[in-house]
């Protein structure tokens, strides 16, 4: 446990017992990471954070359902995923405004428009629109693949690096819904008749579906599965009284 | 393992560690030594903050929805629009389902999201501790993600940019109270730290 300033890599004093730590008795030490809740027979209520014995079903402070990991957590991700991603291809293909100017109709699509406003000079908003509607989804999917296969593949390498990119990924994720809001603020605002009017494009509803797919997607992968398959040696940098309260009270 | 390792040990909810509480001083934070995830953040006055925050975020609400919201003006034609009505405006125009993702991530779920954040947070300083508390602060958990009011602010002043080259544009009182609502609710949520909440709900574990 660290502080606000302090790194928490000069903890490591107890290392030299790590060794007692996979025979603990009848508990499925092996399948956990050392040091983990897990693998000393305990889980932890995802609402309340309190602590209770893997036997235990429901948390007794919130009386919440408690599992060891998120069911189906790789499963779940992996359907939410792929729906985002089929949704993904007419959200970007299929216009997600057409705006009738004068009686002429104009469509345009997410690239198209991130395209127009840079050539029109706004270049800060078309920096702000192509970081939210192109790079925040592409790059939450690509991460989200990545975190699976790397967890199926039970990949040992970069475990605090692949936190931090989920943690990350379910921090950004809303803020790909500006695009939307955009053409719905857009359309509420212009309506003009035949002067100028706006409407919403088939993309929008799309687009929506793979923000939302995408959150929902990032929601049921569990990233304790990333540390769960680490070999002891891997990283042992647990504070010394982690380990003695551990391993006295078992 | 007695009660007592129960209460004063958690595990981490990113990667499982399992990590002894220490005592925060006001101001402190908690970080996982192996992942880095926060812990628990003690905010100074974090509980009496945060209400006061959620109170004013739904009084600015409120306002939001009672004036003009954006005005836009072009060639002699002036159209005026409440914040309700870029929805209704939608759906009047049948774009009915996104219509209701715009409506719902921008008032009904903040709304509630603040009412449970009020509830329950006046229950906690009041000192009554209840099963519903409990409801309250598990549904706030839930909600929360779906909250999109700064995310429409800033689509709100991209559409704006967007215009602008061919129209005037009027910010409504409205507009500003929506500004306000966006902070205070930003603010609310961040000063509360949920650990602390629901260790102040009572190390009784059997409530
Ligand atoms: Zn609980
Ligand atoms: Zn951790």
């Amino acid at each position: 446990m660290s502080d606000d300033h302090s790194n928490s890599d000069h903890d490591s004093t107890a290392h030299h017992d790590s060794d007692h730590h996979s025979n603990n008795g009848s508990l499925r030490v092996s399948d956990y990471s050392p040091g983990s809740a897990a693998a000393q027979g305990l889980q932890c209520c995802h609402h309340c954070g309190l602590l209770a014995p893997s036997s235990q079903h429901r948390c007794k402070r919130c009386h919440t359902h408690l599992q060891l990991r998120k069911k189906y957590s790789l499963q779940r991700t992996w359907a939410l995923l792929i729906t985002a991603i089929l949704l993904y291809i007419p959200a970007n293909l299929q216009p997600i405004m057409r705006t009738n100017l004068l009686g002429q109709e104009d469509l345009s699509t997410i690239l198209g428009g991130v395209v127009l406003l840079w050539e029109m000079g706004s270049w800060p908003i078309a920096t702000v629109i192509f970081i939210a509607s192109v790079m925040v989804p592409l790059g939450k999917m690509l991460a989200l693949i990545w975190l699976c296969l790397s967890v199926s593949g039970s990949h040992k390498r970069w475990p605090r690096q692949r936190t931090m990119t989920y943690r990350i990924t379910e921090l950004v994720g809303r803020w790909s819904m500006v695009d939307v809001f955009v053409v719905a603020i857009l359309v509420a605002l212009i309506q003009l008749g035949q002067l100028m009017s706006i409407y919403p494009g088939n993309a929008a509803l799309a687009f929506a579906g793979v923000v939302i797919f995408t959150m929902l997607a990032a929601n049921s992968f569990d990233p304790r599965l990333i540390w769960d398959k680490l070999p002891p040696d891997d990283d042992s940098s647990h504070p010394s009284h982690t380990r003695k309260a551990g391993d006295s009270s078992i | 393992m007695n009660d007592l390792f129960f209460i004063t040990h958690t595990a981490c909810h990113s990667c499982d560690l399992l990590i002894r509480l220490p005592q925060l001083t006001p101001g402190e934070k908690a970080l996982c030594p192996r992942c880095g995830h926060m812990i628990e953040h003690n905010i100074t006055h974090g509980p009496a903050l945060s209400l006061s925050f959620a109170i004013s975020a739904l009084i600015f609400m409120v306002l939001s929805l009672q004036f003009p919201f954006l005005a836009f003006e072009a060639q002699g034609q002036t159209q005026q629009m409440t914040l309700l009505q870029s929805a209704t405006e939608l759906a009047a125009l049948n774009y009915l389902p996104l219509a209701l993702l715009l409506v719902l991530f921008i008032l009904p779920l903040p709304t509630l999201v603040l009412t449970l954040l009020c509830l329950a947070l006046t229950k906690q300083m009041l000192g009554v501790a209840t099963h519903w508390q409990k409801r309250y602060l598990q549904w706030l958990t839930m909600l929360e993600p779906w909250c999109m009011v700064e995310v429409f602010l800033i689509g709100i002043l991209v559409s704006l940019i967007k215009i602008s080259a061919m129209a005037d544009i009027i910010l409504g009182i409205s507009f500003w109270a929506y500004v306000f609502f966006t902070l205070c609710m930003t603010a609310s949520l961040a000063c509360l730290d949920k650990r602390q909440f629901w260790q102040s709900l009572g190390d009784r574990t059997d409530v």
